[in-house]
């Protein structure tokens, strides 16, 4: 009963951080933009019309309200289901694994809604000017060498560890979690190199911005492969020392950690008041 | 340090980031020892095609403002100082100059200055 409640806690721990408070901070976020940097001000902020921006975010909330309401009457559901079971006794098999994609959701459909608030700002940028900065941008100049070393350690613990309690066998299963692992990174390093020697997604962005942004992903990356090769080394044990009914505990935790390291981050890394929003001002000629 | 290029600039714009990248360093806004973008880099954020900046580092090596250490990426050459501020092509014009100065003082005629440049150039060439 004790591993049901701690249950319970971390899921509506999971529920109401990643969509009720993260989701608040962003609308908040978008809310201070539209206040303090408005169309008339900020031309170039807005390549469409502002009331785009307030549909989308419009949008954006529901759909965080939907989740966050279908997650309490799952946990409902789950909990009436569950009422007669032993701590050991497996349950919700899954529920914080699927719904946490769930929850991500809303997150993917608003970054793939910035990407296209990129482009369209790059197809409206009519200026002639181009600036860059003469600092390369190296990894290492982003995140610590051993920060690195240890992301790739942990990856290669897990494949280690895996192996050991199967007897060195190479099972079908581990051979996907090994490949899931292999493209999970190769996404991280194809990001990485976008990222250091890429073209600039924010045709006004400033150099320092963009430096900023560049060490706050590359950190995040590093920080999401290490917490990934935990959670598998946990999940692997959980399957071979037959503590299944861990497993909904770790996923549930596994998440929230993801969702502090990830948004959590952007939101107390990248502030809007250390943003240099003077690079949407409408051109002088023009005005 | 920013540079900033112009590309309704008449000027062409590997001129320009070369003579921006002179400027810094005749500025002090970047040192001698101190590493620059690599090529690929640099183009993306300024959006121009990398044979661009190529040529732009190259002229730079050139003139030995800049110096390419392979892997280990480009760094602002060690007299770039003094070779910023050498204007290469005011140089070749002082020398050539001289050199017609010379051919008109023993009495050659410009035709004949212009046969004989032309010749050096292409056994240069060959």
């Amino acid at each position: 009963m004790s591993i049901h409640i701690l249950f319970y806690a971390l899921f509506l721990s999971q529920i109401i951080l990643i969509s009720y408070y993260y989701p608040k901070q962003i609308i908040k976020r978008i809310d201070g933009v539209l206040k303090n940097y408005p169309p008339e001000d900020y031309p170039k902020l807005y390549p469409e019309s502002p009331d785009k921006v307030i549909a989308a975010k419009a949008r954006y909330q529901l759909l965080n309200q939907i989740i966050f309401f279908a997650g309490l009457a799952l946990m409902g559901v789950y909990a009436l289901m569950s009422a007669g079971y032993d701590d050991n006794q497996k349950f919700a098999e899954g529920l914080p694994l699927m719904f946490g994609m769930v929850q991500f959701i809303p997150f993917m459909l608003l970054e793939i809604s910035g990407c296209r608030q990129f482009k369209l700002m790059r197809k409206a940028n009519k200026s002639t000017s181009r600036s860059a900065g003469l600092a390369p941008r190296k990894l290492f100049d982003y995140v610590s060498p051993l920060s690195v070393i240890l992301a790739v350690v942990l990856i290669f613990a897990f494949i280690f560890f895996d192996l050991y309690i199967n007897d060195f066998v190479f099972t079908s299963d581990i051979i996907i979690r090994i490949i899931a692992l292999c493209l999970v990174h190769g996404l991280f390093i194809g990001l990485t190199i976008k990222q250091l020697t890429g073209k600039r997604l924010d045709p006004h962005q400033a150099v320092k911005d963009r430096s900023q942004q560049t060490e706050f992903s590359l950190q995040s990356m590093v920080s999401v492969s290490m917490f990934l090769s935990l959670f598998l080394i946990a999940n692997s044990a959980v399957e071979f020392y037959q503590l299944s009914y861990l497993e909904i505990i770790i996923n549930s935790i596994y998440f929230q950690v993801i969702a502090f390291f990830g948004i959590g981050g952007m939101l107390r890394t990248i502030r809007l008041d250390n943003i240099n929003f003077d690079v949407y001002r409408a051109d002088k000629a023009n005005v | 340090m920013e540079i900033t290029i112009d590309i309704e600039d008449p000027m062409p714009l590997f001129t320009q980031l070369v003579e921006q990248i002179k400027s810094a360093i005749a500025n002090n806004n970047i040192k001698p020892g101190d590493s620059l973008p690599s090529i690929r880099q640099l183009a993306n954020d300024l959006e121009l095609n990398s044979k661009t900046v190529a040529k732009a580092y190259k002229l730079l090596e050139r003139d030995l403002v800049i110096q390419s250490k392979g892997y280990r990426g480009t760094f602002v050459h060690p007299d770039a100082i003094v070779n910023s501020k050498m204007d290469l092509n005011a140089e070749v014009l002082a020398t050539l100059n001289q050199a017609i100065s010379a051919c008109k003082t023993a009495g050659v005629t410009d035709s004949e200055i212009r046969i004989a440049f032309s010749s050096a150039m292409n056994s240069k060439n060959n």
